[in-house]
């Protein structure tokens, strides 16, 4: 009866910003990410792209609670880069992947495709 | 600032297997990450047309109106334009009904038995407005244009003389996450791939016996003995669960490291069953084109904190 | 409600499928078969159900 909706776990509330920065008080080059209405699809190729850039010391992300649709993404770097620029990059290179991958599956689908066209499926 | 770095990967696909409803394929030289992002996206967030709005005139049948409303929505029906149409919640045509033509698929369903015979209802009596949203069965019985008596629509209730049922429905745009009617998915898996090395030396050191007990130690046929050279080959090294078991068994035969198994960490043999409602290989792509609107959404926007940006590179 | 003339609310037998007019204080049952379950009828309304 007073079940909250289940689009609140995507669609993200009026006012909200689906992604907040908040530096770390004591540590250079360390900060949190809250990005909001998401979980771990998201968190987690994030965090594993970031492990794959140099300049992270350290990137983690969690799901404070399953009531709460939000991820925390924390990112540690050396002072060759910084949490933003380590964050941008690695989204634009899973979205360059991703670019790739999908150009690869369609011409191996319509490789494919002919192929079972020839023995007439 | 270093823009020509990069950390991109350059995955690598082949696929085995193609039907409409199910594929297999190879996913290389990216990481678990992506490949559960992907079967994640699959599951719950590629976007589908479902029934969610039922409006019953007539049911003298023996199902009540929920559990026929309830019913109907999980009829997948074809949702190949979905990724096109727009989520009633956002439609601006419609003013938060969501009963336009952009956001919603109207359907109609009439029925009445007259006879003594049981009247079936079924999918194929749900009448759509739009030719491109129908349910899936009545779209594969139009394709393959012949009358199988095996194929008769997804049943919804049985009628006996004199029950009539009469109904009008809405379906719309949603995902798997919103409600489990929407996910396009039946299932969709991956494993990695298993690199299985025998250790021919030792092995030899077996007599017949041993190397019987050996293949059939695993509880799927992984192994084999070849009957003209009686070696222990791998006959299907993706029939293996990761169980252990021909580990084990070959340390307690006092041979540990007869076989050595492991799991090719950036290679996935991925399998996709589809509902019917999009097409196993456009399920893949549509996964792939949502998972970019994700990350394209969780981008920093340029009013974000910019000046900050600046204090962090102090260094650089 | 006036208590002097209460309205009659139309039941169905059954066991007959008759219609069976009842008012308030009136014995349940059904004046063609004498069958004492009757039921109420279905709303003419359109009724609305979200499909989940």
């Amino acid at each position: 009866m007073n079940a909250p909706d289940r689009y609140e776990r995507f669609v993200v509330p009026e006012g909200t910003k689906k992604v907040s920065y908040e530096r770390d008080t004591k540590i250079v080059n360390a900060a949190s990410f809250t990005v909001e209405r998401e979980d771990h699809t998201i968190g987690n190729i994030v965090r594993m792209q970031l492990h794959r850039d140099p300049n992270v010391l350290f990137a983690g992300y969690k799901l404070p609670h399953p009531l709460q649709y939000k991820i925390v993404v924390r990112i540690h770097t050396t002072s060759h880069s910084s949490p933003t620029q380590a964050y941008n990059q690695a989204i634009n290179d899973l979205d360059k992947e991703l670019d790739y991958l999908k150009d690869a599956f369609e011409a191996e689908v319509s490789r494919v495709g002919q192929a079972n066209q020839h023995q007439g499926f | 600032m270093e823009d020509t770095v990069s950390y991109q990967r350059l995955p690598k696909v082949r696929i085995r297997e193609m039907r409409d409803d199910f594929m297999k394929f190879e996913l290389r030289e990216t990481d678990a990450s992506m490949a559960n992002a992907l079967r994640r996206v699959m599951i719950a967030e590629v976007p589908t047309v479902a029934i969610d709005l039922v409006e019953i005139s007539v049911n003298s049948s023996v199902l009540n109106d929920e559990f026929i409303a309830h019913r109907l929505g999980l009829i997948p029906l074809t949702s190949d334009n979905a990724m096109e149409m727009r989520f009633s919640r956002d439609c601006d045509s419609c003013d938060g009904d969501g009963q336009c033509e952009y956001c919603s698929v109207e359907f109609h369903l009439s029925a009445k038995c007259e006879s003594d015979q049981t009247l079936d209802v079924t999918s194929a009596d749900l009448h759509s407005v739009d030719h491109r949203v129908v349910p899936v069965d009545v779209q594969k019985a139009f394709d393959s244009d012949g009358y199988d008596p095996n194929q008769r629509g997804i049943l919804i209730v049985k009628l006996r003389r004199g029950q009539e049922l009469k109904l009008r429905a809405i379906a719309r745009k949603g995902i798997g996450k919103d409600h489990a009617k929407w996910s396009p998915a039946a299932t969709v898996t991956f494993m990695y791939e298993p690199q299985i090395h025998i250790n021919e030396e030792l092995m030899e050191t077996l007599t017949f016996e041993e190397k019987e007990s050996l293949v059939d130690s695993s509880p799927t046929k992984v192994f084999s003995i070849d009957p003209d050279t009686q070696q222990v080959v791998v006959m299907d090294a993706e029939a293996y669960t990761y169980d252990e078991e021909v580990i084990k068994k070959a340390e307690s035969m006092g041979k540990p490291g007869l076989v050595e198994i492991y799991a090719k960490e950036d290679s996935f043999i991925f399998t996709v069953e589809s509902t019917g409602a999009i097409k196993a290989p456009q399920l893949v792509i549509n996964a792939i084109k949502v998972l970019q609107q994700k990350l394209d959404a969780v981008r920093l926007q340029d009013d974000n904190n910019f000046n900050e940006l600046d204090a962090h590179l102090g260094g650089s | 409600m006036d208590p002097q003339q209460p309205e009659p609310v139309v039941y169905l037998c059954g066991d007959c499928g008759a219609e069976c007019p009842l008012k308030s204080g009136d014995v349940i049952q059904c004046r063609d078969c004498g069958y004492r379950i009757l039921y109420k009828k279905r709303t003419r309304r359109i009724v609305q159900y979200e499909a989940r």
